[in-house]
């Protein structure tokens, strides 16, 4: 299944090398990808380009995963967008703890192109039959 | 004189008298005879009366009637002088005498004469009553007694002394050189006694002596035996008093007691641990062997001491540690136990496992018993092995921190080796992709990311074999310059977020003793960690300067510095500044720079300031230069 060029991710990630394996992965399956290198640029990224996903590293130079996660949350309660936390932090007590703030994933480091894949998918997928349902409400 | 002068005579003496003819008429008789023989009739009376007659009557006046008839008639036949003490039936005593008084015509005169003598009779029979009683005691006594003369010879024996009566009557007036001829054995039993006796006579007091008696069926018996010299007022040898006493039974005992007492002193001097009784003043009352050992005391008896000071050569501290513990078992009459630390004078010490407690006896009172034992050896071995179980608590949290940090910081760099293999996978399998994905690309980035793995590795390694003792420290003389900047161009011509170092390096041309592997460890940490510290500030900054007696390297950072609470702890194995957020790290790095620069002999020096920077400088004394060639171009 092929995803509209026009569906956009965000990487919030500030290894590089993270970061630009992810992009190509992602662009490899026609899914457009823009990257922050820190959390306050991720939350710029979010205003401004309005991402259909974010994939989120917790460990961020200027702040935490879980921050960032805090604050989309507040300021989007309507219209909630698909966060999944992308970590080194494998233990399962941080899974729980990534689960608990509210995130509709966790993967962790390191992964295979089809997690990621998968769980963008599977993730617009459902925001995609919200959306034409709140479309249909709207008609009615 | 006439008769009645006579008559009074004789009453006032108070004896009366009776003379009478052959015939038995009385011729005369005095007031007393008459009051005797209870005849009421007076004494002028009675003359011509016949008294053989008389006496038939007055005789139930004496104890034995019929033999004082009988001896009124006899005696005057025989015309002897008689003189007897006779006992009245009342008890009194008379001493009665009879003699013959011849006469001029041939014919003679009975003359008797009765003397009252109770009180004399009493008193030496009450003397004799009393000497038997004495005797008697004597010889009841379980005891040989003997009394010599100043010759030693026998004055008295008693029946336990001789049992013979016949011996012991020929014993009176002999000594026992005699007795041994008479009984023809060897004198050297009496040539002994004679000893014992001179002892006590020489020395003017009593001599006593364990005497072994061979008994006739064999066994021994023993015998103290006493020698009593007897004094008169004079100062005067009187007699002798000898007396034994057989004390076999004592003497066993005694023995049997010796034999105990003999075999506890073995046992408890034999003890490794020492035992000690103490009284409540601080007297030493008993101790055994091993507490000389224990407190390393140079005297020989330590009985009666106060205190330990003046014997031991254990420190007053430790002494008043060991007191302090007396006094309280004392006061509370109870006890204690535990483990002290005995400290002596020469600066040894030896650890001591005591138990003392309160005791109390009716020969010393109120005392301290304590046991003490030197568990010096199995302490140090404690120690030993408690040091060996802290190593290994060590070795087991580094292992737990090896781990999570392995986990944790070896996931990012394989999750990009992971993700660029799949990458060149689905390049290879799509070969109409984009041109600008190219596979080499990523090779370098699976290479680079290999190499971020190793390096991680290797610091742990390093750690490890730092931790166990094991890393190698090999010196050898070394370019400085060529060899900074081969592991700067190496590794740091461009930082992963795209900043280059500054280094400067000043040198005079000597090579240097290093240890090269342990060095790059140390300038490869300390350039890491400055870039790692400040992101987005300028670049760090590498000063190398070489003077004539040391190496300077110096690596200075614009970035957020060491908080003062964490330098202490800086140099720890993981550990890792309160500041450091969200950058990643494992916190062995500065202990690896520590530890190569405590190997060459170096000093570290950090200058920080939170949200300035930090500089940390390395010096390394250059004195070991073992550049012949340089050596040389200069002589």
């Amino acid at each position: 299944m092929q995803t509209p060029k026009d569906e956009l991710v965000l990487v919030i990630e500030d290894d590089p090398g993270i970061a630009h394996v992810l992009e190509t992965i992602l662009n490899l399956n026609n899914i457009n990808v823009i990257v922050a290198n820190n959390g306050s640029l991720g939350l710029q990224y979010i205003k401004e380009k309005k991402p259909q996903i974010i994939l989120c590293d917790i460990m961020l130079p200027d702040m935490l995963g879980y921050d960032v996660l805090k604050i989309v949350k507040d300021d989007n309660e309507k219209y909630k967008i698909p966060f999944i936390f992308l970590t080194a932090f494998a233990d399962p007590s941080d899974v729980r703890r990534g689960m608990n703030e509210g995130a509709d994933d966790y993967i962790t480091k390191p992964f295979t192109s089809e997690t990621i894949i998968k769980a963008i998918q599977s993730r617009l997928e459902i925001q995609r039959n919200i959306e034409s349902r709140r479309i249909s409400d709207l008609a009615v | 004189m006439d008769i009645s002068s006579i008559n009074k005579i004789f009453d006032m003496s108070g004896m009366g008298l009776l003379v009478e003819d052959a015939d038995r008429k009385i011729k005369y008789t005095n007031q007393k005879f008459i009051e005797l023989m209870e005849i009421d009739s007076k004494p002028e009376d009675m003359v011509g009366f016949d008294f053989a007659l008389t006496a038939k009557y007055a005789k139930h006046l004496f104890a034995d009637p019929d033999k004082f008839e009988f001896d009124i008639i006899d005696i005057p036949k025989k015309c002897l002088p008689t003189d007897e003490i006779i006992q009245m039936a009342n008890g009194s005593y008379f001493k009665r005498m009879y003699s013959a008084f011849f006469l001029e015509n041939g014919s003679y005169d009975n003359v008797w004469v009765y003397q009252d003598v109770t009180i004399t009779v009493e008193k030496s029979l009450e003397i004799e009553r009393q000497k038997e009683f004495y005797l008697n005691i004597l010889d009841e006594i379980p005891a040989d007694i003997a009394i010599f003369n100043d010759k030693h010879k026998y004055l008295y024996l008693n029946r336990i002394a001789v049992e013979n009566e016949e011996t012991r009557n020929w014993l009176i007036g002999k000594d026992d050189f005699e007795y041994c001829e008479h009984k023809n054995i060897d004198s050297k039993l009496a040539n002994l006694r004679r000893s014992w006796f001179n002892e006590a006579v020489n020395n003017h007091k009593p001599f006593q002596k364990v005497d072994e008696v061979k008994k006739p069926d064999g066994t021994i018996k023993y015998v103290l035996r006493i020698f009593h010299p007897i004094y008169n007022k004079q100062n005067e040898l009187n007699y002798v008093v000898g007396y034994g006493i057989d004390i076999t039974d004592q003497y066993e005992t005694a023995i049997f007691i010796e034999n105990q007492n003999l075999r506890f002193k073995k046992l408890i001097n034999g003890l490794t641990d020492g035992v000690f009784q103490i009284g409540v003043d601080g007297k030493l009352i008993f101790y055994n062997h091993a507490i000389l050992n224990i407190i390393k005391s140079d005297v020989n008896n330590l009985l009666g001491y106060f205190d330990f000071k003046t014997v031991s050569n254990l420190t007053n501290k430790s002494i008043d540690n060991l007191y302090k513990l007396f006094k309280k078992v004392a006061a509370n009459q109870a006890s204690e136990n535990g483990i002290l630390a005995f400290e002596f004078k020469d600066k040894s010490i030896k650890y001591i496992d005591y138990y003392f407690w309160f005791s109390s006896n009716p020969v010393d009172g109120d005392c301290v018993i304590g046991r003490i034992s030197d568990v010096t050896l199995q302490k140090l071995r404690e120690n030993d092995l408690k040091s060996i179980i802290h190593k290994e608590k060590e070795l087991n949290n580094l292992k737990s921190h090896f781990i999570n940090i392995t986990s944790h910081e070896l996931r990012t760099p394989l999750a990009v080796i992971m993700s660029s293999a799949e990458i060149i996978d689905m390049i290879l399998s799509k070969p109409n992709l984009d041109q600008k994905i190219k596979p080499e690309n990523y090779t370098t980035k699976i290479l680079a990311e290999v190499n971020r793995i190793t390096d991680i590795l290797n610091d742990l390694l390093i750690v490890g074999q730092i931790e166990s003792g094991k890393i190698k420290f090999k010196p050898e003389p070394v370019n400085i310059k060529e060899y900074i900047e081969k592991i700067v161009t190496e590794n740091y011509s461009t930082y992963k977020d795209g900043r280059s170092i500054d280094y400067r390096v000043q040198e005079d041309g000597r090579k240097v003793q290093l240890d090269k592997n342990l060095m790059r460890h140390v300038i490869l940490n300390l350039i890491e960690n400055a870039f790692k510290y400040s992101p987005n500030k300028p670049a760090p900054i590498l000063e190398v300067l070489q003077t004539a007696n040391e190496l300077k390297i110096s690596v200075k950072d614009y970035g957020i510095g060491i908080p003062k609470k964490d330098m202490e702890n800086l140099f720890q194995t993981f550990y890792r500044a309160s500041n450091v957020g969200n950058i990643s790290g494992t916190g062995v790095g500065l202990m690896i720079v520590e530890h190569a620069i405590q190997t060459h002999n170096g000093r570290i020096e950090i200058d920080s300031k939170v949200g300035e920077g930090t500089t940390i400088t390395t010096y390394i004394p250059i004195n070991n230069v073992n550049d012949t060639k340089h050596a040389d171009t200069k002589g």
